[in-house]
């Protein structure tokens, strides 16, 4: 008895566990979407500091400057001697 | 009644000369050739008495490093400067001025350091009716050619002394703020103390001990020095060109973008 009573309780679990796994997942709230958004473009913004886009002054330690124009360089490269 | 006598006298001298005895902290931003404020910007102050002036800017204890590092890189007029390395000295740059011998005594570094001595360049300021009013005290307006550049200068005659902030001097009250058209040399007012009652030390330049092979320059040698570090800096800028390798083109300017005094 005891036995069809545990496998009759562990067959309506299993019945309901599947049961909630089929269900469709709820769909993010827009908010959420939007944060995700936010986060790509902060990353872009920062790839294209780092890059030399235009002209750009080099003031050096000695008091002379020179200005450098490249299209994919970044402010590492800089460079005074 | 001698001794009182005596007393009175001597006392009342001590009060006039601290009567004329102050200090004007400026913001010193020196930008050559840069079309606009674009340089560093430095704390200075214009220390005077009767006899001298003494004015220093970039030097390291008047600085923070980490603030001037905030400012390694600046854009304006749409144009990005990039600042490398260390633009401060330990002594600073400094410009004594002497009024008996009416000369003035400076220092500046390039790749070495340059000392320089001059007579006066007597600028012909054109005194105008306007007025602001800077720390409390009212300025006037007045215009004038220094090397190249059209300065506005705001002096005040409440301290009627010749003393302006760098090279800039000769007009009936020390100057507050000045700064030529493109703001390429802009020396802001901060705070004045007038009159200082402690003792000021108003000069001369005195030369460090690594510095001391170096000899005072006239105004005609510093020119020639100029040109010669032109001539060097477009070979630099070929190498920096040729080190960074790729689509690189490096060009170095004249002697516009070393200093911000022009010479015919």
């Amino acid at each position: 008895m005891k036995k069809l009573v545990f496998l009759s309780v562990f067959g309506l679990m299993s019945v309901g566990a599947f049961a909630s796994n089929s269900e469709e997942a709820p769909k993010l709230p827009e908010a959420n979407v939007e944060t995700i958004e936010n986060i790509v473009e902060t990353v872009e913004v920062k790839t294209a500091e780092n890059a030399v886009k235009a002209e750009i002054t080099v003031n050096c330690e000695d008091g002379s400057s020179y200005s450098v124009s490249c299209d994919s360089c970044s402010t590492a490269q800089l460079m005074c001697s | 009644m001698r001794f009182l006598i005596v007393f009175y006298f001597l006392a009342s001298i001590s009060v006039c000369n601290a009567q004329s005895r102050g200090i004007v902290y400026y913001g010193h931003i020196e930008s050559p050739g840069k079309g606009g404020p674009a340089g560093l910007d430095f704390n200075a102050y214009l220390a005077f008495d009767k006899e001298a002036s003494y004015y220093i800017t970039a030097k390291d204890s008047l600085e923070n490093q980490s603030e001037l590092e905030k400012q390694q890189t600046k854009e304006v007029n749409g144009k990005t400067q990039f600042y490398l390395g260390k633009h401060t000295l330990p002594q600073g740059k400094q410009v004594y001025y002497n009024r008996q011998k009416d000369s003035l005594w400076w220092n500046k570094k390039y790749k070495e350091p340059v000392y320089g001595r001059e007579k006066r360049e007597k600028i012909n300021w054109k005194l105008e009716s306007e007025t602001k009013t800077f720390g409390g005290l009212t300025c006037h307006k007045a215009t004038g050619v220094f090397r190249g550049k059209t300065y506005t200068a705001w002096y005040t005659k409440k301290i009627p002394l010749p003393y302006g902030p760098w090279k800039l001097q000769g007009l009936p009250g020390v100057i507050l703020e000045a700064y030529d058209e493109k703001k390429e040399m802009y020396l802001y007012f901060k705070s004045v103390e007038y009159p200082v009652q402690q003792n000021l030390t108003v000069g001369p330049i005195v030369k460090p001990k690594e510095d001391i092979q170096y000899n005072w320059i006239s105004i005609d040698e510093y020119k020639d020095l100029l040109e010669k570090i032109v001539e060097k800096n477009k070979t630099k800028a070929i190498l920096i060109a040729k080190q960074m390798g790729g689509d690189v083109t490096v060009n170095s300017g004249g002697i516009e973008t070393l200093s911000v005094e022009l010479f015919e």
